[in-house]
């Protein structure tokens, strides 16, 4: 998969279905390996969404969701920001497994209204907050599902960044604080397949 | 038990009249015919008389026992067990009369006279009255042979026998003409009751079905009269936004209305696909979005929640998103499109009570938002249904 050009990709593109197989469980070795991973797919159904974040992958871009947020997506997956699509924002808002998170309601309140389809402008006039605030608010819900479950190289870097953009502080990433130190050089990763 | 049914009231009743037929049974076996054998223990003729009137007494007992068995749960006694326990029974009349010896034949000593009655009467229970007339006319019978053959008799006898005869018999007929009466009116009880609910959930179907058409004949009829009548009278023009927006929305009304009817595990998913298609025929490109476990929600309910989404749909011009999202504590759906009609204005509530359902607009330029809320009253499990999201796009 790795032996061409994409070897040196900063960020790889991954399509979930690849001829008629689902390679969800290729995720966790790609981002283990410390490549940057956007799904790109057809499916949008919550448990697939939240197994592709659980797995390791930094965004989660629904095939409807392309022309509008493709290159934002991978801009903001290239820098190590965090990238919400209202079908992520829609998933972890719906996220009903015992061991989810917790968010708070803001949080909840803004993913909803940024799932259903309206500007963040428009949210931010809705909840009667900044537009700044509610960027705080659905980034900082997803960086509660990168500190969550399964440490690797990709959620460090999400996680590291958040810190020195002042999303995060150091002392709320806990355990994976030693992670945070030093961003994983893209391109080191060992050639597979 | 004021509203005890009357079925259950018979039934009662007849079971209280079995009981009662097995206690006197019972009772006379073992307060009567025991103390008489073992106080004559000596006056039968031993050891033949002292042994048939015991062995008497053993299988009238166990004939006793088996019969109050089954029919305690219910059961009639079975055919085999008739054949075989009446001839014992009567066997039993002849073997006391010749246990008690000559002149004795009336004497408390010649108990299983006295006894056939009862015990006949728990084995023919439920059955005709005229079998155990003939069983009671057998034992007298017999009885009667009986003594002819172990002794003289004369007309004191014959009058003393007749007597008896009566005292043995009259009780058991009676008790048993009063419990067949009542068994019989527990059965008609029952059976009139069944056909008098039967009777009413036809009638309640009816009237549901009735009031069902009813309901949907006055929906079409607000739905689609007004405009109908008014593009027929010229007050309308089809060709203003306006009226093709109206009209937009009623076919999305009839469409929903049809669609209200269709036995879907997700009716208010389906409910606004029926609204989506519509607008998708006049070429916009409609996106529906489902999140999460939907509960069951009431009709007036989907209802609240589908209408505002219809006027959104029906003034979308060329995209519109629509998204159900549900948590056990919310029921949410969103519409946002392009649209030039709607304003920005503050939410209203519709609805009272359990079926309020909170209406959100908002306006950003060509984009209107409009998102309506239900809370359901009591957090609903999330195993009803499963957790599932969606996606239908039929154009683009």
């Amino acid at each position: 998969m790795l032996t061409g050009a994409g070897r040196r990709a900063d960020v790889l593109l991954l399509d979930l279905n690849l001829h008629g197989r689902m390679v969800t469980d290729r995720i966790a070795e790609l981002a283990a390996a410390g490549h940057r991973i956007v799904v790109f797919s057809q499916e949008t159904h919550e448990t697939a969404i939240l197994a592709a974040l659980d797995a390791g992958a930094c965004a989660y871009l629904a095939k409807h969701e392309g022309r509008e947020h493709f290159v934002d997506t991978i801009v903001a997956v290239a820098e190590d920001r965090p990238y919400v699509t209202p079908s992520v924002a829609g998933a972890m808002w719906a996220d009903a497994r015992a061991a989810r998170p917790t968010l708070s309601g803001q949080e909840r309140e803004a993913l909803l209204l940024w799932f259903q389809g309206m500007s963040k402008a428009s949210v931010a006039v809705r909840m009667g907050i900044s537009v700044h605030t509610v960027h705080q608010y659905i980034d900082r819900a997803r960086l509660k599902y990168a500190r969550a479950g399964r440490p690797g190289p990709t959620k460090a870097a999400l996680l590291a960044r958040a810190i020195e953009d002042g999303l995060l502080r150091p002392e709320d990433v806990g355990e994976y604080h030693s992670f945070a130190a030093p961003r994983p050089r893209i391109g080191r990763a060992t050639n597979r397949e | 038990m004021a509203n005890e049914t009357t079925p259950a009231l018979a039934a009662r009743y007849a079971r209280g009249t079995l009981i009662g037929a097995i206690v006197v049974a019972a009772l006379w076996h073992v307060a009567n015919d025991a103390v008489v054998l073992i106080r004559g223990w000596a006056d039968l003729h031993p050891p033949v008389g002292a042994g048939l009137s015991l062995a008497a007494w053993v299988a009238y007992t166990v004939i006793g026992v088996m019969a109050a068995r089954a029919l305690l749960r219910g059961r009639n006694v079975g055919r085999a067990a008739v054949a075989i326990g009446l001839p014992v029974l009567l066997a039993g009349a002849a073997a006391g009369v010749v246990a008690s010896g000559p002149g004795q034949v009336f004497g408390p000593a010649n108990w299983p006279w006295g006894s056939v009655g009862w015990f006949a009467l728990l084995l023919l229970w439920r059955r005709p009255l005229s079998w155990l007339v003939a069983v009671l006319g057998a034992n007298a019978l017999i009885v009667l042979v009986t003594m002819l053959l172990i002794q003289d008799i004369d007309r004191i006898d014959v009058a003393r026998w007749a007597m008896i005869v009566y005292g043995t018999s009259v009780l058991q007929v009676v008790f048993a003409a009063g419990a067949s009466f009542l068994e019989r009116d527990a059965t008609r009880a029952a059976d009139s009751a069944g056909l008098q609910a039967r009777a009413a959930a036809t009638r309640a179907a009816a009237q549901r079905v009735h009031d069902d058409r009813i309901d949907r004949y006055r929906a079409v009829e607000s739905a689609a009269s007004d405009l109908l009548a008014g593009l027929a009278a010229g007050r309308l023009d089809p060709s203003t936004p306006t009226t093709q927006r109206r009209c937009a929305a009623q076919a999305a009304r009839l469409r929903r209305l049809l669609a209200e009817r269709d036995d879907s595990p997700e009716p208010l998913v389906h409910e606004l696909r029926a609204c989506a298609e519509v607008a998708e025929r006049r070429g916009v490109t409609v996106e529906l979005e489902v999140l999460g476990a939907i509960p069951a929600i009431p009709l007036p309910v989907r209802r609240a929640l589908t209408e505002p989404p219809i006027d959104v749909l029906a003034a979308a011009r060329t995209r519109a998103r629509i998204t159900v999202a549900a948590d056990p504590s919310v029921i949410a759906v969103g519409v946002v499109a392009d649209t030039d009609a709607g304003a920005d204005e503050p939410d209203t509530r519709s609805g009272a009570g359990p079926v309020t359902v909170t209406v959100s607009h908002h306006r950003e330029g060509k984009l209107l938002w409009v998102q309506t809320q239900w809370h359901p009253p009591s957090p609903s499990p999330l195993s009803t249904t499963t957790l599932s999201s969606r996606r239908v796009s039929v154009r683009g």
